[in-house]
């Protein structure tokens, strides 16, 4: 059957290359595998020749010459990752130090900007903010406008975490960029400038040009921050916030630091739509609420969302103490074990104990 | 006889175009595989600033372990548990009935005490029979259950999850110290990630102690070793390369990282499956899409878990027949996604390509050997088709496995000793000689399993791993160990 015989060389033809694809991608790797461990020896080799000299320039007790006349040229963006490493260990005159060793090889890791791969351009931002900040400040903020996510973060977390106010300010201006990581962590990374930077943080909470998602890392980061001043411009912002999530940080932040004549905002917001603002009402209320305000809190117990209903019982045992709690439990209430829970977490032992307790 | 070699020459023909096509598929993934590690490598060194700043801000995790006749490991599986490094979290075990003592192994190892715990969620699940807290270790909770299953156990546990993130493991399952915090980078790089799978290695030959593993070295046995391969191949080049194509079907669950929120809106785990961890996902993407919800689920490399893997092939076969019932239930459940384009790359690739590869492959690849072996002995198989069959079922194979080896020395290394890569090598030799034509027949019994509806899962002889203080590892046990692809 010639037919049936030239499909089957085609397929075989087929078949062949696709094996000596394989077979080829298969020796690639290898051939990597044995690139890498080479220069991972000499690497390796390499460090174990810096490392003494480095911690002697470190201690003062030689100039930075006794070092870079170790280093290779073709070795220079090696040696500089080896600088990093120390660079988040060291402090204070060693630190300067560090820096001076690692400045003249700088000009040459400012040029990997422009790399097209965005790993590699990230890895020259952290290098530059983390040994030469103070004279490539201008190229890492210029960073937190790359396209790649990546290299912007990178920008960002070197940026907050130098701690300048100066510095975090430019990274707020930008935080809209940043939607899509975690608010937890974009927060995070702003919280880290510090308390300096709460002006412009309250600034960027306030402003009604700012999106969603910079009013809503602002907010969680003056909440790490526990500034003061965030209780009253998270009241101005509580009126007028569209955007749940914004609601309920603001929220989060009366639950913080809010004050008395806040008190009138929260109680508007326990009968919200959205679970997630009624929940953080219900904390703020526990800080901020008087006695009548235990009935508001009772009545969030029996919200349908558990969240609501367990920061209500936490709010019931701020404001009443054991016996709201007790009284639930005696009662037999449908959220009785939320009671159990919280007094067990505060250390209360409820009666009776010693069975395994049913779910409630 | 002469009536059938036509279409037996069709049949082989078919089965040529079969491979060819199979085989595609697996050089694309390897290829998008080598991508993804190289690019997962640079990112790792361009944000090398130590996991606890790039984790600040991480949220908080309950890690939920079922449990079903672990007494002899349970402690110490906690006990490392206990030991992880991140932030904020909590190891809730869930012991669904044992009745060889685990639980008050349990309470007398951890000084647990009868507690109450709020319920976050409805799931339905078998009675809960008890809650637990150890006075020793605040992080530790204990609940106890009638018995009802794998899945139902983990539902028993979402039902009492707190955090936003749970990590779902296998009872008999070894977490290294940093996994958590590897695996949560994704949920803090893109808030819209619901799932995320790390990485599962094969413990047997290593060295154990306090429930960590000391040192990596390569099993005894042969069949341990092929599975060595073959974990390699699904999980380094298998779940990569589909994460770096968008269309992961499967996060393991002897280790997961899961939304909590999402999960329990699309309503748990199933209890009708043996295959919960492929039914959970392939769901979340079901679901998600139909809502038109953005969503990311991804596999990260660089998490480790150490699971045991069967050294009899009795153990293996039942093991790679429920594996087989599994993914053909997961897809049953879901056929409507197949090969529509309202769920995007999901239903237009990667379900036929699972349909007609994953599902109905073993079956095409044993009637295929069995076509060679007919061809062979009738005299009628030319040249070309013994070569073109010998390149795409062995030849090919093997090149896929050389290569998944060579990613892993590209990439991460664990495997440190000459002769244990000298070892490996042989094993990526000689898997396709005989291994992979074993396991596709038992892949093939599991089609037949799945058609006359059987249920069991089956158990694992474990020869357990050594743990300088004493065995760890018991037979019997019903966890799921994982599943590479």
């Amino acid at each position: 059957m010639p037919g049936w015989d030239g499909l089957l060389v085609a397929v075989l033809a087929a078949a062949a290359l696709l094996f000596a694809l394989v077979a080829a991608f298969a020796i690639v790797l290898v051939a990597l595998r044995v690139e890498n461990a080479s220069r991972a020896r000499r690497w390796a080799a390499l460090e174990n020749a810096w490392r003494p000299p480095l911690l002697a320039v470190l201690r003062g007790a030689e100039p930075p010459h006794y070092l870079w006349r170790l280093v290779p040229r073709r070795d220079s963006l090696f040696f500089v990752r080896f600088l990093l490493r120390y660079a988040e260990r060291v402090k204070g005159a060693e630190r300067q130090r560090l820096v001076l060793l690692a400045r003249p090889y700088l000009p040459r890791i400012a040029e990997e900007l422009a790399a097209p791969q965005p790993e590699v351009r990230a890895l020259a931002v952290r290098a530059l903010s983390m040994l030469g900040l103070d004279r490539h400040a201008p190229e890492v903020i210029q960073a937190l406008d790359d396209p790649a996510p990546l290299v912007r973060v990178a920008a960002a977390m070197a940026l907050c975490h130098a701690g300048e106010p100066a510095f975090v300010v430019e990274v707020i201006r930008r935080a809209a960029s940043f939607e899509g990581w975690s608010v937890a962590f974009v927060s995070h990374m702003l919280a880290a400038g510090g308390a300096r930077s709460t002006g412009d943080l309250r600034a960027a909470l306030r402003s009604p040009r700012s999106e969603s998602f910079t009013a809503l890392v602002a907010a969680e980061a003056l909440l790490l921050l526990r500034d003061p001043g965030a209780a009253d411009v998270a009241a101005e912002v509580l009126p007028d916030a569209s955007d749940p999530e914004v609601e309920a940080a603001a929220l989060r932040v009366l639950a913080e630091v809010g004050r008395p004549p806040h008190l009138a905002l929260v109680r508007q917001r326990v009968a919200a739509s959205d679970h997630r603002v009624r929940a953080q009402a219900a904390a703020a209320l526990a800080r901020l609420g008087r006695e009548e305000d235990l009935l508001r809190l009772v009545s969030l117990v029996d919200d349908p969302s558990p969240w609501v209903a367990l920061h209500a019982v936490r709010g019931l045992h701020r404001t009443g103490g054991s016996l709201p709690l007790r009284a639930m439990i005696a009662a037999d209430h449908p959220r009785a074990t939320f009671a159990r829970q919280v007094l067990a977490a505060r250390g209360v032992r409820p009666r009776p104990a010693g069975r395994a307790i049913r779910d409630g | 006889m002469g009536e059938l070699l036509g279409p037996l020459r069709v049949f082989n023909l078919l089965i040529i175009g079969y491979f060819v096509l199979l085989n595609g598929f697996y050089l694309g993934t390897t290829l998008a595989a080598f991508r993804g590690l190289r690019r997962y490598a640079r990112r790792a060194r361009a944000l090398d600033t130590g996991l606890d700043v790039w984790t600040a801000g991480a949220p908080p995790i309950t890690v939920i372990v079922p449990t079903y006749e672990e007494a002899a490991t349970c402690v110490a599986v906690a006990r490392a548990l206990l030991a992880l490094n991140y932030p904020r979290y909590e190891v809730l075990l869930v012991d669904d009935g044992s009745t060889d003592g685990t639980p008050q192994r349990l309470i007398e190892a951890f000084d647990l005490e009868p507690a109450a715990r709020a319920t976050t969620a409805d799931l339905p699940s078998a009675p809960v029979t008890g809650v637990y807290h150890s006075t020793a270790s605040q992080r530790l909770w204990l609940l106890t259950k009638e018995n009802g299953g794998k899945s139902d156990a983990l539902n028993a546990g979402l039902n009492y999850c707190q955090t936003p993130l749970f990590c779902g493991i296998d009872g008999d399952t070894l977490l290294e110290r940093d996994a958590l915090m590897r695996a949560v980078r994704p949920f803090l790089e893109d808030g819209s990630t619901v799932a995320a799978g790390g990485v599962v290695r094969v413990v047997n030959g290593c060295r154990v102690r306090d429930g960590i593993v000391e040192d990596v070295r390569l099993p005894r046995s042969w069949l341990a070793r092929l599975q060595v391969v073959e974990y390699l191949r699904g999980f380094l080049v298998g779940r990569i390369g589909w994460d770096s194509l968008g269309m992961l079907l499967i996060v393991s669950g002897a280790f997961g990282l899961f939304r909590r929120s999402a999960v329990v809106e699309v309503g748990g785990f199933a209890t009708t499956t043996v295959g919960e961890d492929m039914e959970l996902v392939v769901r979340l993407h079901r679901r998600l899409r139909e809502r038109g919800v953005l969503y990311r689920i991804t596999f990260v490399p660089d998490p480790v878990a150490w699971t045991e893997v069967p050294e009899d092939l009795g153990s293996l076969r039942r093991q790679r027949d429920r594996w087989q019932r599994g993914l053909m239930e997961s897809l049953w459940l879901h056929r409507r996604m197949f090969g529509r384009r309202r769920y995007g790359s999901i239903g237009l690739l990667a379900f036929p390509y699972f349909g007609l590869f994953e599902m109905l492959g073993p079956l095409l690849e044993t009637l295929g050997y069995v076509g060679f072996g007919i061809a062979l002995l009738a005299g009628t198989a030319s040249t070309a088709y013994v070569l073109a069959f010998l390149a795409l079922a062995i030849g090919f194979g093997t090149a896929l496995s050389v290569a998944a080896l060579a990613l892993e020395e590209l990439t991460f290394r664990r495997y440190g000793r000459g002769s244990d890569l000298g070892r490996l090598f042989a094993a990526a030799l000689l898997e396709n000689m005989g291994y992979r034509q074993l396991v596709t027949l038992y892949r093939a019994g599991g089609i037949v399993s799945a058609a006359r509806r059987v249920r069991s899962w089956g158990t694992q002889r474990r020869r357990g791993f050594a743990d300088e203080h004493g065995p760890v590892g018991t037979a019997g046990g019903a966890g799921a160990p994982a599943r590479p692809d």
